[in-house]
């Protein structure tokens, strides 16, 4: 066998080599991050709390605002020239005009 | 079973196969924090009946795992065979070494070599968690232990001759 060629590796010694890929232990703080946040007051929620919106939904919700803000503020200008509700037609003739 | 003798039973598992994913720290507690809080809310959804509550926690860590590599490399093909040139003077020991060779498999057979190896799950507990048939987890851990032997031999003939 060349001395230089590289040996293959079975299954048993693939094994052994992964197992040498040492981890590092997760912090002490992952359970706190865990269960502080689970045990937050609910009421906290409202002042810290975000929630997650998709954007078509979101663009929808700031079409309606706008618009209910619109037409909450709308106020119809008074305008000299009206229409007329009902048309009450006085009809006057000229005492000399023949019938 | 309660969130608090869940997460002692199997937090440190989830994290370990976060960070050999991620290879990050606080990626991988991230992940392992967001996996016990998603398990919490919910937890009526689980039954036990169809799996165990550490392969149903594996599948959400998963989902997170995914969701984060398609947020930060959506270029990166998950079942790409292309394999990257090693770089020895990064792999100061062994550890090194195998970290970074399973690293540079492709996302799929990389997942599926550490479930299998480093978790202990068995083929069809893997395609459960990351959604396949076994048949094709299978194949993807043939193919990851084969690219590892390839990338590891020359490594391993160096470290029998000085012996």
């Amino acid at each position: 066998m060349d001395p230089f060629e590289n040996e293959q590796i079975s299954d048993s010694e693939l094994d052994g080599l992964l197992s040498e890929w040492k981890i590092p232990p997760p912090s002490a703080r992952l359970r706190s991050m865990v269960f502080a946040h689970g045990e937050r007051p609910w009421w906290k929620w409202i002042w810290t709390g975000s929630i997650r919106i998709p954007v078509p939904v979101a663009i929808v919700l700031a079409i309606a605002v706008a618009f209910g803000v619109w037409k909450a503020t709308y106020v119809e200008r008074p305008s000299e020239l009206r229409p007329v509700a009902e048309l009450r037609l006085r009809i006057i003739r000229n005492q000399h005009a023949r019938n | 079973m309660t969130l608090e003798e869940t997460f002692e039973l199997h937090h440190r598992a989830v994290f370990s196969y976060a960070y050999r994913l991620t290879r990050r720290l606080d990626t991988a507690e991230d992940i392992t924090q967001d996996c016990f809080l998603a398990f919490a809310r919910a937890q009526h959804r689980f039954d036990p009946a169809r799996a165990s509550a550490k392969t149903y926690l594996f599948s959400i860590a998963h989902k997170l795992a995914a969701k984060r590599h398609r947020d930060n490399r959506p270029e990166v093909p998950l079942d790409d065979e292309v394999f990257v040139a090693p770089d020895a003077r990064a792999s100061s020991d062994l550890s090194s070494l195998v970290e970074q060779a399973v690293s540079e498999l492709p996302p799929m057979q990389r997942e599926a070599l550490i479930l299998f190896a480093y978790e202990g799950f068995t083929l069809e507990e893997i395609g459960g968690i990351v959604g396949a048939d076994s048949g094709t987890v299978k194949s993807r851990l043939h193919r990851a232990r084969e690219a590892l032997k390839r990338r590891l031999a020359p490594a391993w003939t160096h470290l029998r001759m000085s012996k």
